[in-house]
């Protein structure tokens, strides 16, 4: 997040004279964040020939679609590692070929963890390069199938955009801002943090300057797919912290996006404070446990999460 | 005001609330209730500056007892950066090498402004010496032999190469020995201030040699290196000084630094400067006095532009 403060200081305000101590951090953390876009994209060049040669299209996600394709949201935003998308049916065709290529899942797998990661998760385990110690997360669906919520990642796919410069695809745009908003309110209690919330604020006024009904694509696609509530705490969080403007006409409709119940408004507070506020005291501590009960309460039924649990208990007995 | 102007008592009151420190080019706001840690601290660093507390910080860092029940049992300190931590806790006794080893690991990972060398830098004369080496080559020691004859300490972790200037900038901190070296310099030095001894650290036993007032009162002069030396210490082995290229210099220096990956162009052109500068060579030794010797000659022979080699840098 410093680096992309870096770059909004010096994209909005470039005559403003910096303190030392701020040129010096922003000077560290700018050179950080270049080396990692440059191996990012190095690792991407090297998958191409992979996605030529797969038998499906190979979407690229979140930071790695946005350097790649080479738009604002990816200025000054770091990457550790590369998220793909493919279809759940060419998941075989695509681990092959990964593994001919020298990446391996990065821990040691049981059956069950095999059975697990493909049927009840969205996501391949990290897999890791063999030689470069890369990292790269294999995607075939955007949420857990036994989440709440059901987006459909066929339709994904099939409104995806071919990138210009290399044999990928990425998200439509609105596709892109769904699903950064549903990965930081919906699974990971906020793990991404400003940054992300940052990056769809960005994304929003890319999406606006393309296309001029982008305001009410937007939020037809988030009918579609359900996913109102992600998409509204993401405009709630973004319009009261980072002065994101929904344009006048389309703003009722944001508003009425889902019903604002106690428990909606009791997250929204909990999602602001943990945004705008230093993490200190007893109160962040508590706001960060309930971000965590809520993160797991929402992601299985919990007869579901319970077999699981036992399941990898009893797995680690028997070893 | 320094450190040391402050009464023990004053300064354990003003470091419960936190203050602004400068460490070398790093303004650290730090803050601690730990009574030992606060000793060792005014002692070690008495002739460190002391800036308003208003500043704006490079780190802001705390060094405080953990909480919870274990503490009664088995007190803990814990290591905090900008109020999380980033390591496990130490038992509460070895607070202050935990502080070193912290502050070392904020450096570390932020300050790519600078080409950070795995290296003790010190100067003699007016003219600067780098020792680049891995951990166990017998680095520290070597640099705490040369300080305690005399030679000024720049730096015994960090040789810090800022990209905008191509200088070295000093950062003149606690000097941990490790082991048997604790009792070689004891009697090689015994001019220098050691703190206390703490046992089974990850490293072993640990004593720190305090960097000497007039050190820490030059922290802001920075310098060009005329010298590259890679020591290695060899049991019982005849002190030998070899040439090398300043290419294999260079893919050596590469080899010591803790982040030529992330500086890029920038680094690689510090890179070159630095060793058309500085001759290289290699020391292997097992004798200290005949170590230093050989260094003391080394350098006076070394690196032609030897003249203006120092400057001052101002922190913020």
């Amino acid at each position: 997040m410093v680096d992309r403060l870096r770059y909004t200081l010096a994209s909005q305000a470039p005559d403003v004279a910096l303190p030392a101590v701020i040129a010096d951090v922003f000077d560290g953390t700018g050179r950080y964040v270049a080396y990692l876009q440059h191996r990012a994209r190095f690792e991407v060049s090297q998958l191409s020939a992979l996605a030529l040669a797969a038998d499906c299209p190979v979407v690229l996600l979140k930071g790695a679609a946005y350097l790649i394709e080479g738009i604002e949201a990816s200025a000054g935003r770091g990457l550790g590692d590369i998220d793909i998308l493919v279809p759940h049916a060419s998941l075989a065709d695509v681990e092959r070929r990964l593994a001919a290529s020298g990446w391996r899942f990065a821990e040691d797998l049981t059956e069950y963890d095999h059975a697990y990661y493909r049927d009840m998760a969205h996501e391949l385990p990290p897999m890791r390069h063999f030689d470069r110690q890369f990292e790269l997360d294999v995607h075939h669906g955007i949420l857990q199938p036994t989440h709440r919520l059901t987006p459909d990642s066929a339709r994904l796919m099939q409104e995806s955009v071919a990138l210009d410069t290399q044999p990928f695809f990425r998200l439509s745009r609105r596709d892109q801002i769904l699903h950064s908003a549903t990965h930081l309110f919906m699974s990971d209690e906020l793990r991404g943090g400003l940054r992300d919330l940052h990056d769809i604020v960005l994304l929003c006024r890319q999406g606006e300057a393309e296309e001029t009904a982008f305001w009410q694509r937007l939020l037809q696609r988030a009918v579609e797919q359900g996913l109102q509530r992600p998409l509204h705490y993401a405009m709630y969080c973004a319009q009261h912290g980072l002065a994101l403007v929904i344009p006048q006409h389309t703003r009722g409709e944001f508003t009425a996006l889902c019903p604002r119940t106690v428990g909606v408004r009791f997250a929204e507070r909990l999602f602001l404070r943990r945004f705008f506020s230093r993490p200190t005291g007893r109160l962040a501590s508590a706001c960060r446990t309930l971000l965590f009960l809520r993160s797991h309460w929402i992601r299985m039924p919990p007869l579901m999460l319970l077999r699981h649990l036992a399941r990898k208990v009893l797995s680690r007995n028997d070893r | 005001m320094q450190i040391g102007d402050l009464s023990i008592r004053e300064f354990q009151s003003r470091l419960s609330t936190g203050m602004c420190l400068s460490f070398g080019p790093f303004c650290t706001r730090i803050s601690s209730d730990l009574e030992t840690f606060a000793e060792t601290f005014h002692q070690c660093y008495a002739g460190l500056p002391v800036l308003c507390d208003d500043q704006i910080a490079h780190f802001s860092v705390s060094v405080r007892q953990r909480p919870g029940l274990r503490g009664h049992l088995r007190p803990q300190a814990e290591f905090l950066f900008e109020g999380l931590a980033p390591f496990d806790p130490y038992p509460r006794s070895h607070a202050f090498p935990m502080f070193e080893w912290g502050l070392n690991w904020c450096i570390a990972n932020t300050a790519h402004h600078y080409l950070m060398l795995h290296a003790a830098v010190l100067e003699h004369h007016g003219r600067a010496l780098i020792l680049p080496a891995p951990p166990g080559s017998g680095k520290s020691t070597l640099c705490a032999a040369l300080v305690g004859r005399g030679w000024r300490l720049f730096s015994d972790e960090f040789g810090m190469l800022r990209l905008a200037d191509g200088r070295l900038h000093p950062l003149p901190r606690a000097a941990p020995l490790k082991n048997a070296s604790i009792e070689v310099i004891r009697e090689f030095a015994p001019t220098l201030t050691l703190g206390p001894r703490y046992e089974r650290t990850r490293k072993g036993t640990v004593v720190h040699v305090f960097p000497p007032l007039a050190s820490l009162a030059r922290q802001t002069e920075t310098c060009v290196a005329n010298a590259l030396v890679f020591p290695r210490y060899v049991a019982d082995a005849p002190t030998r000084v070899a040439s090398l290229s300043p290419v294999v210099g260079v893919t050596r220096v590469i080899k010591n630094s803790f982040n030529y990956l992330f500086t890029a162009e920038a680094g690689f052109d510090a890179l070159c400067q630095l060793v058309r500068r500085a001759d290289c060579y290699e020391l292997t030794y097992s004798r200290l006095d005949e170590a230093v010797d050989r260094l003391d000659a080394l350098l006076a022979a070394s690196g032609g532009l030897a003249q203006a080699a120092t400057g001052h840098a101002e922190l913020a």
